[in-house]
C-alpha cells in the first residue's frame, strides 16, 4: 500500500509541471503588456517609457520565456504566486483567505449530492422500474441539463423570497451555505443516484452475494458488508470527478449568491484583467484537482485491494 | 425495447450496421421527443424574425410587464419582449453549441488518432498532454482561455471547445486501441495503405459511434457552460438577446419580476435536454447491449 501510494505520489510531478507549462504558456501568448495594465491600474495611466521599462525589468518580463517560467515555477514551488495587479497583494495570500468559504461549499455540495444520490439510487436499484426510480431518472436528466446558476435563481426565490427560510445572498453564517451547496448537489445528485443505482444492481448479481445468501447470511448483513461496499466503488471513484465539479461550479454559484470565494476571485481577476492572480488561482485551483483525485484513487486502492496488486 | 426489437431484425434481410444503429435510435422513445424538441428550437432559431411576434431590441415601453396575452414571458426590465428576446437567442446558444463541438471535436480526434495508432512516444506525449489538460475542470479550462483571448461570445465558442479537447482525445485514443488489433487494420496495412488512409478510412470510420454520442452529449454541455460563461459578464455584452445574459440581467429584478431571469433558463433546460436525450437514443443505437432502462 505504501509502495502504491508514494508511487502515485511521484507520477503527479510531471503531471504538475506541465499543468504549470499549459498555465504560463497560455497566459504569455496574451496580447496585453502586463506592466502596462499595471501602470494604467494603479498609476491612473501616467505610463512614462522610463518607468515602463523600469517595472517590466522589475517583473523580470524583460528575461527569456524560459526563464520566465523557471522563475514562475520556482516561485510556486515555495508558495510565491507573485502579486496581483490590482490589489497588490500576494496572490497566495488572497487566494488563502478565501480558500475556506470556497472548499465549504465544494464539499457541502458534494456532501448533498450523496446525501441525496445515494439513498435513492439504492432505493431504485432495489425497486427497478418503480416511481422512485423514475424520480431518479428525472433528475439525472434535470441535473445534466440544468444551468446551475438558474438553480440557484430559482432557490432564491423559492426559499429566501417567497419562504424567507434563508438568505439570499452573502452571509458567513451556517444557513448561508444551504441554497448554494444545494444547488450545486442537486445538479450532481442524479448522476450518483444513476451510477450508484446500475452499480449496485450489478453487485447483486455476483458470485460473493450468492453464496453469502447460501451461508444464511441476514440480507440486512449481505446488503451492508458485501453489497453496499462493492457497490460504492465506482461511487468513490468518481468522486473526484465529482469534486471537480464541484470546485467549478463554485465559480458560478459564487457568483449568483455572492459569496466571496476563489472562483468569484478568478472571474473578477478576468474581468479586470489581473493576469498574475488568473495565473496563480487556475494554477491553485488544478493543483487542488488533482490531489483531491490523488486521494480519490489511494481510496479506491484501500477499497479494492485488486488495484494495488494489480499489474 | 431491445427485446421487442429482436424479431424485427431477425425477419428482414440483413443491413447494414449503420442502418440497424438508426433503427434502434429511432425506436428509443426518449430519442424521438428529443428530436421533436430540437426540430422545434431550430425551427425558432431559423425563423426567429418571422416568429418572434416583436423585435427583440424594441423597447415597448413599459418595463417589467408581468406575462400576458400581449407579452407571453413579460417585459424585461427596459421594457424589451422576453419571449421574442427567448426566441433570438436560440440562435446563439444553438450556434455556440455546433461550432464550439467543432473546436473540441478537430483537434481531439486527430490527437486520439495519433496516440492510439501510432503508440509509443507519439502515444506518450500526447496522454502525457492530455493528463494535464484533464488536470482543469473544464470550465477552470475555459476560464483561461478567455481570460487570453478576451471576454465576448466567439472566444467562449472557441474557450468552450477547446477545453472539451482532451475529452475527444481519450475517448478516440481508447477506442483506437480497442480496434487497432483487429484483422481488418492488419489487412489494410498488409495491402500497403498509408497511415493517414488507415487511421481515416478504416480505424475512424470503426470507431464513430461513440463519438457521435459523445458529440451529442457535449453540444448540450457546450451550451450550459457558454450560458454560465455569459451569465458571469464573460461571453456575449448586451445589449445581446444570450440566454445566460438574459439571466444575469434578470437576477437583480427576480423579487418583483421573476419571468426576465426564468425564461431564458427554461429555453436552456429545454434544448440541453433534447440533446441529452438523443444522445442517450444514440447510446442505445450503436451499443445494443446497452438495454433501454
Amino acid at each position: 500500500m505504501q509502495r502504491y501510494v508514494l508511487g502515485r505520489i511521484v507520477q503527479l510531478i510531471p503531471v504538475l509541471l506541465l499543468v504549470s507549462l499549459i498555465v504560463f504558456l497560455i497566459m504569455h501568448a496574451l496580447p496585453g503588456d502586463p506592466a502596462v495594465l499595471m501602470l494604467a491600474g494603479a498609476e491612473g495611466g501616467m505610463t512614462s517609457p522610463e518607468r515602463l521599462a523600469e517595472l517590466r525589468e522589475q517583473m523580470g518580463l524583460n528575461d527569456p520565456l524560459a526563464m520566465q517560467y523557471w522563475h514562475f515555477v520556482s516561485g510556486a514551488v515555495t508558495g510565491d504566486l507573485g502579486n496581483s495587479i490590482r490589489f497588490r497583494e500576494p496572490v497566495l495570500t488572497m487566494i488563502l483567505s478565501r480558500l475556506d468559504s470556497t472548499v465549504e461549499l465544494a464539499l457541502f455540495g458534494l456532501l448533498c449530492s450523496l446525501v441525496i444520490g445515494v439513498p435513492l439510487g439504492l432505493l431504485a436499484a432495489a425497486r427497478q422500474g418503480g416511481w422512485i426510480d423514475a424520480i431518479c431518472m428525472s433528475l439525472s436528466y434535470l441535473g445534466a441539463s440544468i444551468p446551475v446558476y438558474w438553480l440557484g435563481l430559482v432557490m432564491i426565490f423559492v426559499f429566501a423570497f417567497n419562504l424567507g427560510w434563508f438568505p439570499a445572498s452573502g452571509g458567513t453564517t451556517w444557513n448561508s451555505l444551504v441554497l448554494p451547496s444545494l444547488s450545486l448537489g442537486l445538479i450532481n445528485a442524479g448522476l450518483v443516484a444513476r451510477l450508484m443505482r446500475s452499480s449496485m444492481i450489478e453487485v447483486q448479481g455476483e458470485d460473493y452475494m450468492r453464496t453469502g445468501r447460501a451461508k444464511g447470511l441476514s440480507p440486512g448483513l449481505l446488503l451492508r458488508r458485501h453489497g453496499l461496499k462493492n457497490a460504492l466503488i465506482p461511487v468513490v471513484t468518481i468522486l473526484g470527478l465529482q469534486f471537480g465539479n464541484m470546485l467549478a461550479g463554485t465559480v458560478v454559484t459564487e457568483t449568483v449568491f455572492s459569496r466571496p470565494g476563489v472562483g468569484r476571485l478568478v472571474v473578477s481577476a478576468i474581468l479586470s484583467k489581473d493576469y498574475p492572480l488568473v495565473q496563480g488561482a487556475v494554477l491553485f485551483l488544478a493543483t487542488v484537482y488533482v490531489t483531491v483525485n490523488l486521494i480519490v484513487d489511494i481510496t479506491y486502492a484501500w477499497l479494492d485491494p485488486r488495484i494495488r496488486y494489480g499489474r | 425495447m431491445a427485446a421487442d426489437l429482436a424479431p424485427i431484425a431477425a425477419v428482414e434481410a440483413p443491413r447494414s450496421p449503420w442502418r440497424q444503429s438508426m433503427r434502434r435510435f429511432l425506436a428509443h422513445k426518449g430519442a424521438r421527443i428529443g428530436l421533436l424538441m430540437l426540430a422545434a428550437w431550430l425551427i425558432m432559431a431559423v425563423g426567429a424574425p418571422y416568429i418572434a411576434p416583436y423585435d427583440p431590441n424594441a423597447l415597448l415601453g413599459k418595463a417589467r410587464l408581468a406575462p400576458s396575452l400581449a407579452n407571453w414571458f413579460g417585459t424585461d426590465q427596459l421594457g424589451r419582449d422576453v419571449l421574442s428576446r427567448v426566441i433570438f437567442g436560440s440562435r446563439i446558444s444553438l450556434t455556440l453549441g455546433f461550432v464550439s463541438v467543432f473546436f473540441g471535436l478537430v483537434p481531439g480526434v486527430v490527437l486520439g488518432l495519433a496516440a492510439g495508432y501510432f503508440g509509443g512516444w507519439t502515444d506518450t506525449l500526447i496522454s502525457r498532454f492530455i493528463d494535464a489538460m484533464l488536470a482543469f475542470p473544464s470550465i477552470i479550462l475555459a476560464l483561461v482561455i478567455i481570460a487570453t483571448l478576451g471576454p465576448g461570445i466567439v472566444n467562449v465558442m472557441i474557450a468552450v471547445g477547446i477545453s472539451a479537447v482532451p475529452e475527444y482525445a481519450r475517448l478516440v485514443r481508447g477506442s483506437v486501441l480497442s480496434v487497432k488489433a483487429q484483422p481488418y487494420v492488419e489487412a489494410a496495412w498488409l495491402v500497403g495503405n498509408s497511415s493517414a488512409r488507415i487511421m481515416f478510412r478504416h480505424i475512424f470510420a470503426n470507431i464513430n459511434g461513440p463519438l457521435i454520442v459523445f458529440t451529442t452529449l457535449q453540444v448540450g454541455n457546450a451550451i450550459l457552460v457558454g450560458a454560465g460563461l455569459s451569465f458571469l459578464g464573460l461571453g456575449a455584452q448586451p445589449p445581446t438577446s444570450e440566454w445566460g445574459l438574459m439571466s444575469s440581467e434578470g437576477r437583480q429584478f427576480l423579487q418583483r419580476a421573476w419571468w426576465i431571469a426564468a425564461s431564458p433558463g427554461l429555453a436552456i433546460l429545454s434544448v440541453v435536454v433534447a440533446f441529452n436525450l438523443i444522445g442517450d437514443g444514440l447510446r442505445s443505437g450503436f451499443d445494443p447491449k446497452v438495454r433501454v432502462r
